[in-house]
């Protein structure tokens, strides 16, 4: 039988042979994680996308700006999966600042489907971690705004940014979700989830009430799965919807905006090589230090908010985050799970929301799952019915 | 003919609360220390890093509240104030926005116009930026160890109109702060700090005029000064058919000018947002019962009672509850059995002279100091030599005032028999001053006794000394 740290070291020449091509990792962590190996009784392996901080590790939010940025504390979700056992493979890739350019969007989702039982973590701030892990045939799960974390996680959105975890089986989920769980001091939007997730109560499907979201991209897909449940097909439309995408797109701007003031080239981060005076220090630090997209959309945030704007921009998109709310929550009062294919405009929604998603790919669509917030318990038992029950029809 | 105008001044006042850790994070917040000794990844703004509110903060701030007569939110809100400047870790200062913590209070204030009082129109929380240090060879600096300790800010209505209320205002602020617990408020260590916003105008006039922002003002002096100099520079404007601008000026100590620091063109646009990374402040009734339970006697309830117990005048007991420390001093004193009025007096006249009315601090026992008052009052010593008394237990705290006597040779000389030919030689080498005085000049007088105390290095019993001076040459 080959030992653990065999196989490690094995996956680990295939990995850094195939990483120029699934263009996953930004940094492979062989050393570190062959040490992590030797500390742990049960390891498992894990990856963290390059948003999230890892002590002594390069976390360079894939950045120019941060390249040489090696954090002196681990993230809370990195030091709880590390003390569950993880066994950090490396820093995937995603979009600078996780909004703009990037070889690979999700590079998360790359490294999870090059293994075959790694665990993947990545911040998002908008949903498209769904449609990542849709593309890689991945099941994904953003538990509720509150419920993991964000301490050490770079912000895009402070208010809308979520770990997502990543697994090539659904099984792995609940259990990943329980490790990283629970109320953080660090973090003062964080509750503390009470119960084992990774002991779920499969719910008789007959007791649980759940629509389809309608008028939506790959609804049909989406309805011919649900027909399989062989169930009276409610479906619903969500009149706020169309509100949900430029809302989430003011609201994240200006947020990343001020998230983004701390890289000014003085504390830490790029500095540009000669300037005249501090002014053009800053002004030098963050054009070379800062790709196109991300100095787009802090300029357009910056917008949102000056003088003049705030009011137009900023506080009507406040007024539609209400309303998109409000009226997910009503549905969830009479529905308890709404079923829907990943689209973009709802995953913002949702996003705008905080509420818990799971999705799960079948073939080349995939179905989204929301339930309402802090019920990611009953959330992942019932996607765990659901898809019990579409693989033995499909 | 020059027109009559009126200073239109209000206040925002930065008073660092009194908590041992910093504003979001679980750092000290000590006075001094080695350059960002006192910093984490919070403070230091790394990325990922989230703050979370010290709850002392905000008790600190409901309690500056409640001491000024405010309202208190029920909901409370914080907002990112987003400008690019070295000391500024994440390049924005939490603060407040449209949801403080207090507003609509007041003070009353004490001057020799009478009694005024001033409006408060809010007070809310906020986080101190760090300091940049400029070292030769090396360029600028950053220190973050005052970045994240907690302020607030406390922005009065425009209701002063003269320095003397605004100086009023500030002592009487700083009584309050400093009874309660809320603030050390030392302006040396820069824990209260004062900007004035000032402007003129016609007196009667209902409209305000332009107004200017003084910062840098780190003195009462200062302050007084800048006021003074401002005032006068603006009347000097409109009179001479000039136009003022909107804007910040800085005060120079050495010139005592104050100058112009930027205008409005060149103000920041704050972007002011709600700060996503922390949940809105939700006060309480319960905790706003229990702060307003556990204040303590406030300056003006600890001034009326010197009035109606000891018999203070007004302006007396207003000067004796300016600190915290100067009123326990006194009454201290009192309770060691010293006549309250001749407590005031000497401590208003000598004290004040050794450690400053504003940052009142001796270290000598009221005890000690009561016995200086005894021995005035007893004719053990005269006042001049209570001075001296005075002097060397303000340096030697541990020395007695009984040993400081005896062992200073400072007793009062009451004796007819001792003073009576020290004044009869004075006299002798006087001849002139006697003829003057003789001749009706009072002041002669007091040239001679001068001389019998210059002889006797201060003992002589004064009042024995002009009595024998009448007997002899009167
Ligand atoms: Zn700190």
């Amino acid at each position: 039988m080959m030992d653990a740290r065999q196989r490690y070291l094995e996956y680990f020449d295939r990995l850094e042979r195939d990483n120029e091509n699934i263009k996953a990792y930004r940094t492979i962590a062989r050393e570190e994680a062959l040490k992590a190996l030797e500390e742990n009784e049960s390891p498992f392996p894990v990856v963290f996308s390059d948003q999230i901080s890892t002590r002594g590790i390069r976390t360079t939010a894939n950045s120019r700006m941060l390249e040489n940025y090696i954090p002196p504390f681990d993230a809370t979700l990195v030091d709880k999966v590390k003390k569950a056992g993880g066994v950090m493979l490396g820093k995937t890739m995603a979009r600078e600042f996780g909004v703009g350019e990037t070889e690979n969007a999700y590079g998360s989702c790359a490294a999870v489907a090059h293994g075959e039982n790694i665990l993947g973590f990545a911040s998002d701030y908008d949903g498209s971690i769904h449609m990542g892990a849709r593309e890689y045939g991945l099941f994904a799960c953003t538990p509720s705004y509150g419920s993991v974390s964000r301490y050490g996680i770079i912000p895009v959105a402070s208010s809308m940014d979520r770990v997502a975890i990543l697994a090539k089986r659904f099984e792995q989920i609940p259990a990943a979700l329980d490790m990283v769980a629970g109320r953080d001091e660090r973090d003062g939007s964080t509750f503390s989830c009470d119960g084992d997730l990774s002991e779920l109560e499969a719910p008789d499907l007959r007791d649980v009430t759940f629509a389809l979201v309608d008028g939506l991209e790959g609804s049909e897909a989406a309805e011919d799965l649900f027909k399989k449940l062989g169930r009276p097909q409610d479906k619903l439309r969500l009149e706020s919807l169309p509100y949900a995408l430029p809302a989430h797109e003011i609201l994240s701007s200006g947020e990343f905006a001020t998230n983004m003031e701390r890289y000014d080239g003085i504390g830490f981060g790029y500095r540009a090589g000669e300037y005249g005076n501090v002014e053009e220090l800053y002004k030098k630090s963050r054009t070379e230090g800062l790709g196109r997209e991300v100095q787009a959309k802090i300029i357009f945030g910056n917008f949102c908010l000056s003088e003049g704007k705030y009011e137009a921009y900023y506080v009507q998109a406040m007024k539609a985050r209400t309303m998109v709310k409000e009226e997910l929550e009503k549905r969830l009062e009479t529905y308890e799970f709404l079923l829907a294919p990943a689209d973009k405009r709802l995953a913002a929604a949702l996003y705008l929301a905080g509420l818990p998603i799971i999705s799960m790919p079948f073939g080349k669509t995939s179905l989204l799952i929301a339930g309402s917030a802090f019920n990611d318990k009953r959330l992942l038992a019932f996607g765990g019915e659901i898809l019990s029950r579409l693989e033995r029809e499909i | 003919m020059a027109k009559n105008y009126e200073t239109v001044m209000g206040l925002e006042v930065h008073v660092e609360l009194k908590t041992n850790t910093k504003i979001f994070c679980n750092c000290s917040t000590a006075f001094g220390g080695k350059p960002n000794e006192h910093t984490c990844p919070v403070c230091l703004g790394l990325p990922g890093t989230i703050p979370v509110l010290n709850e002392k903060a905000l008790d600190r701030a409901v309690t500056a509240g409640l001491a000024t007569n405010c309202q208190i939110t029920r909901v409370g809100r914080q907002d990112r104030k987003n400008y690019f400047y070295p000391d500024l870790a994440k390049g924005f200062q939490t603060s407040q926005g449209d949801g403080p913590i207090c507003y609509g209070g007041y003070l009353d204030i004490e001057t020799t116009e009478g009694k005024k009082r001033i409006r408060i129109n809010r007070i809310h929380i906020e986080e101190d930026a760090g300091k940049l240090v400029h070292e030769e060879g090396l360029g600028s600096l950053v220190d973050n160890n005052r970045a994240g300790v907690p302020l607030v800010e406390i922005v009065s209505e425009a209701d002063l109109r003269s320095a003397e209320e605004v100086l009023a205002y500030l002592h009487k602020l700083r009584a309050i702060l400093t009874y309660t617990g809320v603030s050390d408020a030392r302006m040396n260590e820069g824990s209260f700090r004062c900007d004035v916003n000032l402007s003129i105008r016609e007196r009667g006039a209902e409209s305000f005029g332009t107004r200017v922002e003084m910062k840098n003002l780190n003195s009462f002096r200062s302050i007084q000064r800048a006021i003074e100099f401002e005032t006068a520079r603006q009347i000097k404007v409109v009179e001479e058919g000039g136009e003022l601008f909107q804007e910040t000026r800085g005060f120079s100590q050495d010139s005592g000018r104050t100058y112009s620091m930027r205008t409005k063109e060149d103000a920041a646009d704050y972007r002011l947002m709600p700060e996503p990374d922390l949940m809105p402040i939700v006060i309480t009734e319960e905790k706003i019962r229990e702060l307003r339970d556990s204040l303590p006697e406030l300056p003006d309830a600890r001034k009326d009672r010197y009035i109606e117990k000891y018999g203070l005048g007004n302006y007396d007991a207003e000067q004796l509850i300016s600190s915290i420390e100067l009123a326990t001093f006194f009454e201290e004193t009192v309770k060691a059995g010293a006549d309250p009025k001749a407590a005031a007096n000497l401590i208003m006249t000598d004290l004040f002279r050794l450690t400053g009315a504003e940052d009142f601090q001796v270290d000598m026992a009221p005890a000690d100091f009561a016995k200086v008052i005894e021995y005035v009052d007893t004719g053990r010593i005269n006042l001049g030599s209570a001075r001296k008394v005075l002097e060397i237990m303000f340096e030697n705290p541990d020395r007695s005032p009984e040993a400081i006597v005896v062992e200073e040779d400072l007793e009062q000389i009451n004796d007819r028999a001792l003073l009576s030919p020290v004044i009869d030689e004075v006299l002798a080498r006087s001849v002139k001053a006697v003829r003057e005085y003789q001749a009706g000049k009072e002041k002669a007088l007091q040239a001679i006794i001068g001389q019998v105390m210059g002889k006797t290095r201060g003992k002589a019993n004064p009042q024995l000394t002009i009595d024998l001076l009448k007997e002899k040459i009167g």
